[in-house]
């Protein structure tokens, strides 16, 4: 079944093979072999210690939570993949770029998606044609534009809905803001990562299968797709799911917190908790809301509102869909306008 | 011989995503039957736990239906590491499953204002302050939320011991986390107890405290303090029920 057929826009939305070079393989190959030594060694050296159990218990658990929602979103991808065309997804979305960035950026609310199950869904839709732009937005407006994340925030604060609704608002408008910028700034060619080397084995033949037969046969073709999607990004979860699950067992929050001097500074702080904390955006409310009397309120704003955009395991698996310029225009600026928001926020907030 | 042995081994790597899968699927399956999920995860994650392990088989079922993938060269040995590094969390997961959050965990998820947290979902109203059988069987979360109305009465509740050097004496911290999602996010719920003999308990010990409830004011928060007239060790619980539920 291996194909050397060329790409075809016409019934797909990739190309097939194994782009990638040997050296960047060897490379990709050695580094994962490295990842797995280096938990090895703390399986062997330290798995008596306190810290370690912290460590693993945190890091099997945000990959727990997160698996259904990464095989879901998988799921959903694949359906995209096999039974929606580009042409639907143009006639859907309005023609005018802020138009389609305000409605995207919205989405979730009808669509509510976690961080963790939008990836595959919106790598998906920008294979079928989605400008830059509006699958920007609807990557970080949609796991905080919902209504899940919604009523979690109000429940965390004291069934404080004017807060909860703030905090969809601001998300809403940040990604808005920056989905609209790297519409301007790039290109979807020099943004984002070809799918063809996501999907290792997938050749032209079953592409071209995909697009005919009936509904099992393509609903098959569907869940093949699924399949390999969640295997190519999962790893990825796994690499962010360490990382956090690190950083929680050495980061101290209340002695970070005592460093606090000003708003600037638990603003910065907050925001760097976000990241590298790496908490499902239905949950994250619960620990904001456990610095309130420590911190002022646009810091906890800050990290409930970056957090579902921009954390550890989001960056590993942008890498999945994303050119590396993107992901650094893209995390420089979400951080930058979430900063200059909520510094807004504390000047003029109580 | 050999080749029939080269054979198999061919053949498992044509099918090594079905293979990780139906490990994720053992996995979720035996967390599911056993409970142990909960050592990790909120109870109300199961539905998401068990509509995963079905899309699993799904994945499983058309793979190993589906057309055969080349697997020579390179391919085969990115496949290979692939499926090891999706692999992991397995690893880690029956080496966690013997492991407890304990007080190295509080040192780091402490902020020292969980009580303000607590206090704010005390608001939704739905709290009791005293059983419905007449029970003064509380857990740290029953007591953290309903400290005010607790006040002055007695209370029986249970959990885990923390002694820093900078505690007062005749003082102990008794502490248990709660999570809303899983324990990533899980809340340290900590109240103290005053008790002569707090120094025959060490750090992780698990166990049950006879007492009064009074509030104090610590570093501006009000926090319940436990005028313990009996303190007894414990057996720890299994893992899955070392956490409270939010």
């Amino acid at each position: 079944m291996k194909s050397t057929a060329p790409a075809d826009d016409a019934c797909c939305a990739h190309t097939h093979g194994l782009p990638s070079t040997a050296p960047t393989m060897r490379l990709t190959v050695l580094l994962q072999f490295a990842f797995i030594a280096i938990l090895a060694i703390l399986i062997v050296f330290y798995r008596h210690t306190p810290a370690f159990a912290t460590f693993s218990i945190t890091f099997v658990a945000i990959f727990l939570e997160a698996l259904p929602f990464m095989l879901l979103g998988a799921a959903i991808g694949g359906l995209i993949e096999v039974f929606v065309s580009k042409a639907v997804i143009l006639r859907i979305l309005p023609s005018g770029r802020l138009s389609a960035i305000l409605l995207a950026a919205g989405l979730g609310m009808v669509f509510p998606v976690c961080e963790c199950a939008i990836v595959p869904v919106v790598r998906r839709l920008f294979a079928k044609g989605l400008p830059l732009g509006a699958g920007i937005a609807f990557l970080l407006g949609g796991p905080i534009v919902n209504p899940l994340v919604f009523f979690s925030t109000a429940v965390a604060y004291g069934n404080d809905f004017r807060l909860a609704g703030a905090r969809l608002l601001i998300g809403y408008l940040i990604a808005v803001m920056v989905g609209f910028f790297i519409d301007w700034l790039l290109t979807r060619q020099s943004a984002l990562v070809s799918i063809a080397s996501v999907l290792p084995g997938d050749t032209h033949a079953n592409c071209v299968a995909t697009g005919s037969g009936g509904l099992w046969t393509k609903t098959a073709w569907a869940m093949r797709h699924a399949a390999a999607d969640f295997v190519d990004i999962s790893r990825f979860l796994v690499f962010g799911a360490v990382a956090a699950g690190l950083l929680q067992t050495l980061v101290v929050r209340g002695e970070l917190a005592e460093l606090i001097g000003s708003p600037v500074a638990s603003i910065l702080l907050m925001m760097s908790l976000a990241v590298l904390l790496s908490l499902c955006s239905e949950a994250d409310a619960f620990v904001a809301a456990s610095f309130r009397t420590m911190l002022p309120l646009a810091a906890q704003m800050a990290f409930m509102v970056l957090g579902p955009m921009l954390d550890l395991k989001l960056i590993a698996m942008y890498f999945r869909m994303f050119r590396k310029r993107l992901i650094l225009v893209l995390s420089t600026t979400t951080a930058v306008v979430v900063f200059l928001t909520m510094l807004l926020m504390q000047g003029v907030g109580p | 011989m050999m080749a029939e042995r080269i054979n198999v081994v061919g053949r498992l790597l044509r099918y090594l995503d079905a293979l990780v899968f139906v490990a994720f699927v053992g996995a979720l399956g035996w967390l599911l039957l056993t409970g142990n999920d909960t050592a990790f995860l909120h109870p109300r994650f199961r539905p998401f736990l068990t509509a995963g392990a079905l899309l699993l088989a799904v994945f499983i079922f058309v793979i190993v239906r589906g057309p055969t993938r080349d697997h020579a060269g390179w391919p085969l040995i990115v496949h290979s590491v692939q499926a090891l590094v999706l692999a992991t969390p397995l690893v880690f997961l029956v080496f966690a499953m013997d492991q407890n959050m304990g007080a190295h965990a509080l040192t780091r998820k402490y902020t020292g204002t969980e009580q303000q947290t607590l206090a704010r979902l005390i608001e939704s109203g739905k709290n009791k302050p005293t059983k419905a059988d007449g029970s003064q069987t509380f857990t740290l979360l029953e007591i953290a939320r309903q400290m005010k109305q607790l006040d002055g009465k007695r209370v029986v509740t249970e959990g885990l011991v923390y002694r820093p050097a900078i505690m007062p004496p005749n003082h102990l911290t008794l502490f248990r986390f709660a999570i809303f999602c899983c324990a990533a996010d899980a809340l340290p719920v900590w109240m103290f107890v005053e008790h002569p003999d707090v120094t025959a308990f060490d750090d992780e010990n698990w166990i049950r405290v006879d007492g009064t409830l009074t509030i104090v004011n610590f570093n501006g928060t009000d926090v319940p303090v436990i005028r313990a007239d009996t303190i007894e060790k414990k057996a720890a619980p299994v893992t899955a029920e070392q956490y409270l539920f939010f």
